[in-house]
């Protein structure tokens, strides 16, 4: 086996295990080395390839399954919103840039992109751990003074060419949404109306959080859970 | 023993086969549609099919392959009956949030997002081989492929991933001298 000959058949099917390799590792210092450097890819290569599973995908019986679990219903209007959202952020990207003096554009946004998500409004949802919530608020400029109470989603989502926090938290009358707009300036409250959904926009510092949730969700006490509890990265 | 019996025990060892293999299955699923949404209903579909076809499977070492295979189609069939994608920028945007969770330090995060930007060509045969201990004779089975098309693709999957993770770590340090 010539240099070439190993390195090549490393790259496919690496392994200390096969006699050929071995031999030629022990008497090439250069092979042995490549073959050191191609582990560490490759161990990289598995512990990456080992994304986190949701519970649904952890646990099987065969009555579950009979009895539908997931329905692709579910996915197949995800996609159809997706679509709708798409073109709904087409129209509205239109007026992007006047956050301030169109409420109403900004509005339909934010309930475009809320639809974008479906299956962040899904019931049932288990609490998302605090070292996630900590590091997606990290990574979008955000961090949190108190609790937002119980958090079943928490996701770092694009927004007006920004990287923001899309949160979900359990409110009186069911789910919901904030997106943290530490890029989006805003003088006072902003309500909006759209679709089915009640929201404002409520100033934070230098930034601003979106509230999203039912007609009948009360925002007063959101506003001052967020009002509290949010604050941006200096 | 009774047919009753029988069905039990199918069900029992089917159960206990699909326990041993879902997150896998699931990850595989996850890699070639890069939607986890998608690879949920994927895997549930291909599932509920595996169920229904049990009897088909007549060796028992061969469990895994068929599962994929069955997975494999789902997948295809899935796409099929969905519109043009978005551009595969946008997929790999979309799938990006996966890819940092759990926090996840930057080489591995380089090597998710290298892995998610290979060709479907080159990822399949690598998430069968590293994730899931297929052979390239294996792999070929179930990608109705010939061993060295495999082992081709498995080179130039590893080539890609070498290069794209010096990329990136050429970029990281310029940054930092920058």
């Amino acid at each position: 086996m010539n240099c070439l000959d190993f390195r090549r058949r490393w790259s496919t099917e690496p392994g200390r295990e096969d006699p050929e390799l071995a031999t030629h590792m022990a008497r090439c210092g250069s092979c042995s080395a490549f073959a050191v450097e191609m582990e560490s890819v490759d161990h990289l290569i598995s512990e990456a390839l080992r994304l986190p599973v949701p519970q649904s995908m952890q646990d099987f019986s065969v009555e579950t399954l009979e009895r539908g679990g997931r329905s692709r219903k579910q996915v197949t209007v995800r996609w159809v919103a997706m679509a709708a959202s798409i073109m709904a952020a087409v129209v509205v990207s239109y007026g992007a840039w006047r956050v301030a003096s169109a409420p109403e554009d900004i509005g339909a946004e934010l309930v475009a992109h809320v639809h974008h998500e479906p299956a962040a409004l899904l019931p049932g949802a288990e609490p998302v751990a605090a070292e996630q919530i900590e590091y997606v608020l990290r990574r979008t400029g955000a961090r949190l003074e108190d609790s937002l109470g119980t958090v079943t989603y928490i996701k770092n989502c694009p927004f007006r060419n920004q990287r923001v926090a899309h949160i979900v938290i359990q409110g009186s009358a069911g789910p919901v949404t904030l997106l943290l707009l530490p890029h989006v300036d805003v003088d006072a409250a902003m309500p909006f109306e759209e679709e089915g959904y009640k929201g404002t926009i409520v100033p934070i510092g230098s930034g601003s959080v979106a509230i999203i949730g039912g007609e009948d969700e009360p925002l007063a006490p959101v506003e001052e859970l967020v009002s509290s509890a949010v604050a941006w990265q200096i | 023993m009774t047919e009753e019996q029988n069905a039990a025990l199918g069900k029992q060892d089917f159960e206990a086969l699909v326990r041993s293999l879902l997150p896998d299955l699931y990850r595989y699923a996850l890699w070639l549609s890069r939607d986890q949404a998608v690879a949920e209903d994927v895997v549930q579909e291909a599932l509920l099919r595996a169920w229904r076809s049990a009897d088909s499977l007549r060796e028992p070492e061969a469990a895994k392959s068929w599962l994929l295979t069955i997975v494999r189609r789902e997948n295809a069939r899935w796409f099929q009956r969905q519109p043009a994608r978005a551009m595969d920028v946008d997929v790999v945007a979309g799938m990006d949030e996966i890819l940092q969770t759990p926090a996840v330090d930057t080489d591995l995060l380089d090597m998710r997002r290298a892995i998610a930007r290979l060709p479907r060509d080159f990822r399949e045969p690598l998430v069968m081989q590293v994730l899931l201990g297929l052979k390239a004779e294996e792999i070929g089975e179930v990608m109705e492929l010939k061993s060295g098309a495999v082992l081709t693709r498995l080179y130039r999957a590893r080539k890609q991933l070498r290069e794209a993770l010096r990329k990136s770590a050429t970029g990281r340090v310029r940054m930092i001298d920058g």
